[in-house]
């Protein structure tokens, strides 16, 4: 019962500091929420979307005429697979154009297959039927939707060997495997009756060099399989060699991976952040108790002397923080809960699935009860001075001084009194600010991370240094062209500005040691900037990206087995690029060995970075003139894929920007209560020989300026040295192994001064108490 | 005929507690002459330090006016009530009350610097001077917390006249202090005073109150007595404290 009084006794007198940390858990608590469910969330549903549409572990696609017999026979002897099916495709090799859009990625098109869900009219959900498509009609994957910028009722053309089609948009449906917009393949539904045109047209112009019908061959594990998707394919691979003859094929982890990966990776730099909150937090609660026994010394030492013990005291102090941690954590729950959908929706027209709001409860509450229980350990060792109080000693005064001497002093100075008298004030108790600083650090650190970020996406040369493709002139040739046509195009660009990379290859998918791996045959393989050995030459050479090193534990010199189609053949690295192609997973050969494999030099698309970007408006006009239909030329600027990750980071930076200032109005909110409440006399005396109020408000907030000026430099250190490694790891997902930094004075200052502006104005703010301060509490009556 | 330098008329101080209305003040009325050492005295509780700050401008009256310079103190506004605190009034506490992370001498030099007619030069060779005079010089440099509630004192005086204020106000600036220190703080206010300093002073100690060139009684509010003195060192000490003695006596102190 003495506890319960004590406690109660301590949060009506420390309303400020218990609301505070009621706030600071909400936000990590809601946040926390949010981060695990949206996760929970896109996983569940894009389960469910693979369950419902029944979709395999390996889906391949394949050229009809290289399903043969003896091929089927592989797959029918092959022990490790549990079943296959085998479903018809047209392939609409040339991309579908809608009216805003015009999308080179080859398409499949396959009649409705069982399980495929209809995305109702309001995208929030599923239709309860899916109604029959007619002829002319088409259901276009739901990740189309923002591909293509199209709508229902929006007519689309396909590109095929055989000719175009005009189609009508149904609907959109959620197709799991290839639904993503990052992917870019589409496995699309037509009619019956336009199938069967479209595959007898197409059938009728096949050719070695094109071919318009195909197979998806969709390969199942048995329920008992405990290889993962990677592998099996590969052992798959290794048995029939169905991989290496095939366009292309997708494993459901890789489709998951691509499915999620920007918001993984978001979250993944929200969480970081957000546990890097969390310890904010404590140190924030170390600071307040351990000033709040400093001040309290007199008092404690009075209950001591009444009989309390340690260890009441202690649990008293212990309870307070932990009921402000436990509604703060409830509270976080309960408002974090309805924004799930919200924001998951925002992710719904990336990953091309709906995404159902499913609260990952569980996951939250353990994170939340590591965090309490942290806190718990830390407020118990915190509490421990306590210990030291001798009642005789505290209640006759005996209190230890709150100043300390320090070696730093500067002299008073009569022209800057304020400020000087501000930085004493500082000096002289450095370690009551120290925690401040460090959380002005973090916030810095963090805000100086996403400028990184956003800097990076749209830095050329960071990009180019991470291997992200830099366009500013896209060409899509309406047909397939051939490298001297290309070396024409690029004569005619450097009549106008000199060019910097160029970007043409044929992109496929080849095995690699029996791995299926994205390779580019480069037209121009000098342009490869590699960041160990050298770019591609001869036949026989290939460079891979350092996650592809990794994840097959290759180095330069290795030979490794290259096989496409029924082509064989050994290659040496010569090189490690870095290049985001395939998030990553990606490598590059020259034209000679692409044809060695079987590959056709020719491409049907190509891009140009510029030395001069400006030019690239001028470029497009005269290669338009000068080409006429035979290409099509849009401007790099207006890509909308970057457009929506550059909208993504700039979200992440909004947040993290928020979360910074918030951060940084309570914690000086907290600490600069507790200096004005072991200040309140000085303040007095300061009032007494003549200072106002105004001027002791400058000061106040000087002091503060003092503590966010350490922290931003602390703040910039610390991001020099971490940063590159943390986004480094973060960004693994999207290909990116060696993070740059293009960090200018600009983005240095513009977080270190919006931290030490809110530093400053905050604590002016809250010093609008001094005004309220009298002299009266000098007097001794 | 003395010249009145501070004039209090039905000057009032009440606090509102449980909801009744408390009265410290009951409508005083007061001169303080220059040149003088007045000594306000009274039984404890009965309202001298709260006269004390509300003459002072350092606590506001609840009515009546305090008559500055033709200026009414109670209704000065912030700015320039800080403008006479470092401008014409000097201020000694009971508790000392020095900043405690400035040194010694930055306590002095920080309110002579607040008064812009001093040039910063100017200050500190005041400083300089009083240090030496007051005996602190060598320990200048020392934090409060390092030096003797004596010295902290005597540092408290300095920082109080740094400005050669008009009026030099003092609550029971010994009543924390030892016997040795108690005289050298009073021998040190009753140097100033011989110098023209005119002091108003709070105290319950009679050997603080003979230094006093002017004694005035304060009960429940209100003045009730005053006794004139001669000048100190011109009569003995003990006939001067006979005298102090049989007025309070008088008053039933």
């Amino acid at each position: 019962m003495e506890i319960i009084t004590l406690l109660k006794a301590n949060i009506r007198r420390r309303k400020g500091t218990f609301i505070s940390i009621v706030i600071l858990m909400f936000i990590i608590s809601m946040a926390l929420t949010l981060i695990f469910s949206i996760r929970k969330s896109c996983d569940d549903s894009l389960n469910d979307a693979y369950s419902c549409a029944k979709s395999a572990d390996v889906t391949v696609m394949l050229k009809d005429a290289l399903l043969t017999d003896e091929m089927r026979q592989k797959l029918d002897n092959e022990a490790i697979i549990d079943h296959y099916t085998v479903t018809p495709t047209a392939v609409i090799s040339y991309g579908i154009d809608s009216p805003k859009v015009s999308n080179k990625n080859s398409c499949f098109f396959t009649p409705l297959t069982e399980g495929i869900k209809l995305v109702n009219e309001e995208c929030n959900g599923y239709a309860e039927k899916i109604p029959p498509l007619s002829k002319g009609e088409i259901y276009l994957s739901y990740g189309s939707k923002s591909k293509f910028k199209c709508n229902i009722g929006d007519k689309v053309t396909a590109h095929t060997i055989s000719g175009d089609y005009d189609l009508t948009v149904k609907g959109f449906v959620v197709e799991p495997m290839f639904g993503a917009m990052v992917i870019g393949w589409k496995w699309q539904f037509i009619s019956q009756e336009d199938f069967d045109m479209i595959m007898a047209a197409n059938a009728a112009e096949n050719s070695d060099d094109h071919c318009g019908t195909g197979y998806i061959v969709q390969i199942y594990k048995p329920d008992d399989c405990t290889l993962s998707d990677g592998k099996f394919r590969r052992q798959v691979n290794l048995d029939t060699d169905i991989i290496s003859n095939a366009w292309g094929s997708m494993t459901k982890d890789t489709s998951t991976h691509y499915t999620n990966i920007y918001s993984d990776i978001i979250m993944g730099i929200l969480l970081v952040f957000i546990l890097i909150l969390a310890t904010v937090v404590l140190i924030v609660m170390g600071h307040s108790i351990s000033t709040g026994i400093e001040m309290d010394h007199t008092n404690l030492g009075i209950l001591k002397s009444q009989g309390f013990g340690n260890s009441k005291i202690r649990i008293s102090i212990l309870l307070q923080y932990l009921i402000a941690e436990v509604i703060g954590g409830v509270l976080g729950i309960f408002c974090g809960l309805p924004l799930i959908g919200i924001i998951t929706s925002v992710f719904d027209t990336i990953s091309g699935c709906i995404t159902e709001t499913h609260p990952a409860l569980c996951k939250t509450l353990l994170y939340l009860l590591a965090i309490i229980e942290i806190s718990v350990v830390f407020i118990i060792i915190t509490t421990h001075k306590v210990c030291k109080i001798s009642p005789i000693r505290a209640i006759s005064g005996g209190r230890n001084e709150i100043y300390f001497d320090s070696r730093i002093k500067l002299p008073i100075s009569a022209k800057l009194l304020s400020p000087t008298l501000a930085v004493r004030q500082f000096t002289s108790a450095k370690r009551r600010y120290a925690a401040s600083v460090i959380i002005a650090a973090i916030l810095v650190s963090f805000m100086l991370m996403s400028n990184a970020l956003s800097a990076a996406i749209n830095s050329r040369k960071a990009g180019e240094t991470m291997g992200i493709e830099v366009k500013d002139v896209i060409i899509n040739f309406n047909e397939m062209t051939q490298k001297d046509q290309i070396d024409d195009i690029m004569e005619t660009v450097k009549e106008y500005d000199p060019i910097h990379r160029r970007y043409v290859s044929l992109g496929t998918y080849i095995s690699l040691n029996g791995e299926e791996i994205y390779c580019r045959m480069d037209f121009y393989p000098e342009d490869i900037i590699t960041t160990k050995g050298r770019a591609p030459k001869y036949d026989n050479e290939i460079v891979i990206t350092e996650m592809v090193a990794d994840e097959f534990d290759l180095k330069l010199g290795d030979i490794v087995k290259i096989a496409k189609f029924d082509n064989h053949k050994e290659f040496v690295i010569c090189g490690i690029y870095q290049s985001m192609a395939d998030t990553g997973m990606s490598t590059s050969i020259t034209e000679e060995a692409g044809e060695s494999l079987g590959l056709h030099k020719r491409t049907d698309y190509c891009s140009i970075m510029l030395e001069d970007e400006t030019k690239a408006e001028e470029i497009k006009t005269a290669l338009e003139n000068k080409y006429g239909d035979t290409l099509k030329v849009t401007l790099g600027k207006s890509d909308d894929e970057n457009k929506l990750i550059e909208s993504a980071i700039e979200i992440m930076r909004l947040i993290i920007y928020s979360f910074s200032m918030f951060f940084a109005l309570v914690v000086v909110s907290m600490v600069s209560s507790k200096a004005f409440t072991q200040e309140k006399t000085d303040i007095g005396i300061f009032k007494s020989q003549g200072f106002t109020t105004g001027k002791l408000r400058l000061q106040f907030a000087v002091r503060f300026l003092i503590v966010s000026i350490l922290g931003a430099l602390l703040g910039t250190l610390m991001c020099s040295l971490f940063m590159n490694k943390l986004l480094t790891f973060l960004l693994k997902g999207i290909g990116v192994t060696n993070f740059y930094t293009p960090l200018t004075p600009a983005s240095i200052l513009i977080p270190a001064a919006a931290i030490c502006v809110c530093f400053f104005l905050f604590a002016l703010l809250v010093s609008r108490k001094i005004k309220k301060v009298g002299i009266r509490q000098l007097i001794t009556e | 005929m003395k010249k009145s330098i501070l004039t209090a008329k039905s000057l009032s101080k009440s606090f509102a507690h449980n909801g009744e209305q408390v009265h410290i003040l009951s409508g005083v009325d007061l001169d303080i002459y220059e040149g003088d050492f007045t000594v306000i005295m009274g039984a404890s509780g009965s309202g001298k330090s709260t006269m004390l700050y509300a003459l002072s401008g350092m606590d506001k009256a609840t009515a009546g006016s305090v008559m500055y310079d033709d200026q009414n103190i109670v209704l000065m506004g912030e700015k320039e009530l800080a403008k006479l605190r470092y401008s014409d009034f000097g201020f000694i506490f009971q508790q000392m009350h020095l900043v405690s992370n400035l040194s010694l001498y930055e306590n002095v030099v920080v309110s002579g610097y607040l008064n812009k007619k001093n040039s910063p030069a100017e200050v500190r060779e005041r400083a300089d001077k009083l240090f030496k005079r007051i005996g602190i010089d060598h320990i200048k440099t020392h934090l409060p917390s390092q030096v003797s509630g004596g010295e902290q004192q005597r540092c408290a005086i300095a920082r109080a006249v740094i400005n050669q204020p008009k009026l030099l106000f003092a609550d029971e600036p010994t009543g924390a202090l030892n016997r040795k220190n108690t005289t050298e703080v009073l021998d040190l206010l009753t140097d100033l005073n011989k110098n023209g300093q005119s002091i108003l002073m709070v105290t319950h100690d009679i050997r603080a109150a003979v230094r006093a060139s002017r004694l005035l009684y304060l009960s429940d509010g209100n003045i009730i007595g005053e006794l004139n003195l001669s000048p100190y060192g011109q009569t003995e000490e003990k006939s001067r404290e006979a005298q102090v003695n049989a007025w309070l006596n008088s008053l039933e102190w």
